[in-house]
């Protein structure tokens, strides 16, 4: 068993007065890539911003590094995140190099130009990102996130409104760079394939924790019915292996 | 041209209106960026009652004026973070709220109040001295402010939550730049006059995004802007004889709508 970075004790959150998520426990362990899923509403990115500190909890307890979530402060330095989507003025002339400095602003310009290498964008350094793709945008946050050099990774659906190839592309990314960099990566998603895929473990939750374990111990037929409320199977790929 | 330079009125105006010709556009790029206009328009408006108050109780005007505008820069603040309530409602309402107040202590002043529409309105051509080199060393800290959470700005508005899950405390940075926008809104009023005032801080900001690929280009090319409309727009008043906050209001208002032709691609 190895060092747990994020531990979760029976923690609840409360949003505009209803519970949406109630008691859940868990434990991270470094360098592992847990997924979480559910149906819509089931609160898989309240956990995530939970895990983050960025709601509060009505009761229980989170834990990253063995600090309370509401008392980081500079142990945020080792903490990265990729949102759903960067929700910005797609107008503003900012461009990707002025966007890294601004978050890593101790970043050198060849540090810089190392990042956008390692995720496959290096020519978008003076590109504005209102031009970007959401793919490529979501690469220049990976990059971001690596000049930081941070423990763990959070992911919240990171590859929404990305087709298929670039999604998949995204996800080899972020594999590469979990095993490069000695990564620990908590990601929400809903493609049971990403999950079975690249998550070492997977968390199923619908309000409360459903399940928790290595995707093929826990993702079942009956968990995955609980999960998404229909009859569902997974098969295996018969080139990926997953 | 030579001969106006000679009055030292005009000097005193040349050099006030560049200084804030160049920090109000500096600030505007932010105020753009973050959609917060109608937030200058409501500290802008929050001065009347400021200055019926300081009437009222017969305390200074400006320091008046000013600890009001952050009082209810605070109160904006504070109700944004407790409520669920949209920015722009939340102004609106401490906008009405400021307006109705000012109407009401103003009933209860007796007589015309002439300081109050000097102070609305403004002057750039009546300004003393020690006017100019107050001006000149809050414009430098306000420059210096803006280069200090430059940054911290970016950050928040980009992506508020990335910014604070790594570390950035965006409260914290919303409280200083939306009082740091409130000291010199009400600090460039008496000087400026409340129409300048906002359009300083927009006009410069909005003709530069239109006209640049960059951040840092955006910024230069509104200080930029901004400089030389209060330049050029000091001396046109000079010439056609018009009310000079006018004349700079109209040459950066004619520079954006250049800016609208010419816009990049």
């Amino acid at each position: 068993m190895g060092e747990f970075i994020v531990e979760v004790q029976d923690a609840s959150v409360e949003l505009g007065g209803v519970r949406v998520i109630e008691g859940v426990t868990l434990q991270v362990e470094r360098g592992s890539t847990v997924a979480i899923i559910g149906p819509n509403g089931a609160g898989k990115t309240t956990l995530l911003r939970a895990m983050l500190g960025l709601v509060p909890l009505a009761s229980g307890s989170i834990t990253l590094f063995g600090v309370p979530v509401a008392q980081l402060g500079e142990w945020r330095k080792r903490v990265g995140y990729v949102p759903q989507r960067l929700d910005y003025d797609r107008y503003l002339p900012l461009t990707v190099r002025e966007m890294l400095r601004a978050y890593v602003p101790s970043a050198s310009p060849a540090s810089i130009e190392a990042a956008l290498h390692e995720v496959g964008i290096h020519q978008m350094l003076h590109h504005p990102i209102g031009k970007l793709s959401g793919g490529q945008l979501q690469r220049v946050v990976i990059a971001l996130n690596l000049l930081r050099q941070p423990e763990i990774l959070f992911l919240d659906e990171p590859a929404t409104g990305v087709d298929i190839e670039g999604e998949s592309r995204f996800y080899d990314i972020i594999e590469r760079l979990r095993e490069q960099h000695h990564l620990t990566v908590v990601l929400v998603s809903h493609d049971l394939s990403v999950v079975t895929r690249y998550a070492s473990q997977v968390l199923c939750l619908n309000r409360r924790l459903l399940c928790f374990g290595p995707p093929a111990e826990a993702l079942n037929a009956e968990m995955i019915r609980l999960v998404y409320g229909q009859e569902m199977t997974l098969y295996t790929h018969r080139e990926h292996g997953t | 041209m030579i001969d106006i330079l000679e009055y030292p009125f005009f000097q005193r105006a040349l050099l006030a209106a560049a200084l804030l010709g160049v920090s109000l556009p500096l600030i505007g790029v932010f105020v753009v960026t973050r959609r917060l206009s109608f937030f200058s328009e409501a500290v802008a408006h929050s001065a009347f009652t400021g200055l019926a108050l300081s009437a009222l109780l017969m305390t200074p005007a400006m320091p008046t004026v000013m600890g009001f505008a952050v009082l209810v820069t605070l109160a904006i603040v504070f109700t944004l973070h407790r409520t669920e309530i949209p920015t722009d409602t939340v102004i609106g309402v401490y906008l009405a709220l400021c307006a109705g107040a000012g109407i009401l202590l103003l009933g209860m002043l007796q007589g015309y109040q002439p300081g109050l529409f000097q102070f609305l309105f403004g002057d750039i051509l009546a300004l003393a001295w020690e006017d100019v080199w107050l001006l000149t060393g809050v414009c430098l800290g306000s420059v210096l402010a803006v280069l200090a959470l430059w940054n911290a700005l970016l950050r928040v508005s980009v992506h508020r939550e990335m910014a604070m899950a790594m570390g950035t405390s965006a409260a914290r940075v919303d409280t200083l730049f939306l009082v740091l926008l409130a000291v010199m809104v009400t600090l460039s009023l008496k000087l400026i006059g409340i129409v300048l005032v906002t359009a300083m801080l927009l006009l410069p900001a909005a003709a530069a995004r239109n006209l640049t690929c960059s951040f840092r280009g955006m910024a230069a090319a509104a200080c930029a802007i901004g400089g030389l409309s209060s330049v050029v727009g000091l001396y046109a008043s000079y010439w056609f004889g018009a009310a000079s906050g006018a004349a700079i209001v109209l040459t950066a208002a004619a520079v954006f709508l250049l800016s609208v032709v010419f816009r990049r691609g």
